[in-house]
């Protein structure tokens, strides 16, 4: 068997880095997420009450670092799948791309969101 | 070419499994949240389909993905960073234990939700 590829990592140490260091934030974010939203906070969900915490600065920042280490982490982790199992060029390309786009329309439609809530 | 289908092996696998299920998850999760910006009865409304039972199901095994693959991480993170290398497959078992420990408590939570839904006249099915 040939192998050309050497699999998981191949975008080098800084994304096996990056996977870890986004990895432990967003540890730490689910756990706020969790205990805000499921734990201190069991009724149903309304529209005012997420609203008006979305609109403090710190929910804010928690959010917007949320959602680019789950971007990140997620998108690197497709890419790290591709490399290991796609090697037919033309195909890999297109993941790719599509990975990258599919990250990029979660990104703005995750911070729109997140930004347009005002006290 | 064989596969040894050890403790470290099951990690791994289960590591990309969960998390494709994940990203799968994250990518809806952001799409129905965004539906806050169209307003109020549009988000109580996506709100009230995806809490119906058949939802509060499937999150118990979307709760077993963030808890495995989290905890997982964790040890991958203690593996990488903090020399336990020598000590993984311990740390394996000692985070499935805590896991389903965690599982079953937020599990529970999501299970009776759906079921006192169900008493109270909420279809399974929101479609």
């Amino acid at each position: 068997m040939k192998l050309k590829q050497s699999g998981t990592g191949s975008g080098g140490a800084f994304a096996w880095f990056f996977q870890r260091i986004t990895g432990l934030i967003l540890v730490l974010t689910l756990l706020l997420h969790y205990l805000f939203l499921h734990f201190f906070n069991h009724g149903i969900v309304t529209y005012q009450e997420v609203a008006a915490r979305l609109a403090t600065p710190f929910w804010k920042t928690v959010d917007l670092l949320f959602l680019v280490s789950v971007i990140y982490h997620a998108v690197q982790g497709i890419l790290m799948v591709i490399h290991d199992y796609v090697h037919h060029p033309g195909i890999r390309i297109t993941l790719i791309g599509l990975t990258w786009f599919l990250g990029i329309v979660l990104l703005i439609t995750g911070t729109t969101t997140i930004i347009n809530f005002r006290l | 070419m064989h596969y040894r289908w050890e403790t470290g092996m099951i990690a791994w696998v289960l590591h990309r499994v969960t998390g494709l299920a994940l990203i799968f998850y994250v990518s809806l999760h952001i799409w129905v949240v965004a539906s806050l910006q169209i307003g109020a009865v549009t988000f109580q409304n996506t709100m009230k389909f995806v809490q119906a039972p058949l939802f509060r199901f499937l999150e118990v095994g979307l709760l077993f993905c963030v808890i495995y693959h989290a905890l997982n991480g964790l040890r991958l993170i203690a593996i990488d960073f903090l020399g336990a290398t020598e000590k993984h497959i311990a740390l394996f078992y000692i985070l499935v234990g805590i896991g389903i420990i965690f599982w079953i408590w937020g599990g529970s939570t999501m299970v009776a939700h759906a079921i006192h839904d169900l008493q109270h006249g909420v279809a399974f099915f929101p479609f």
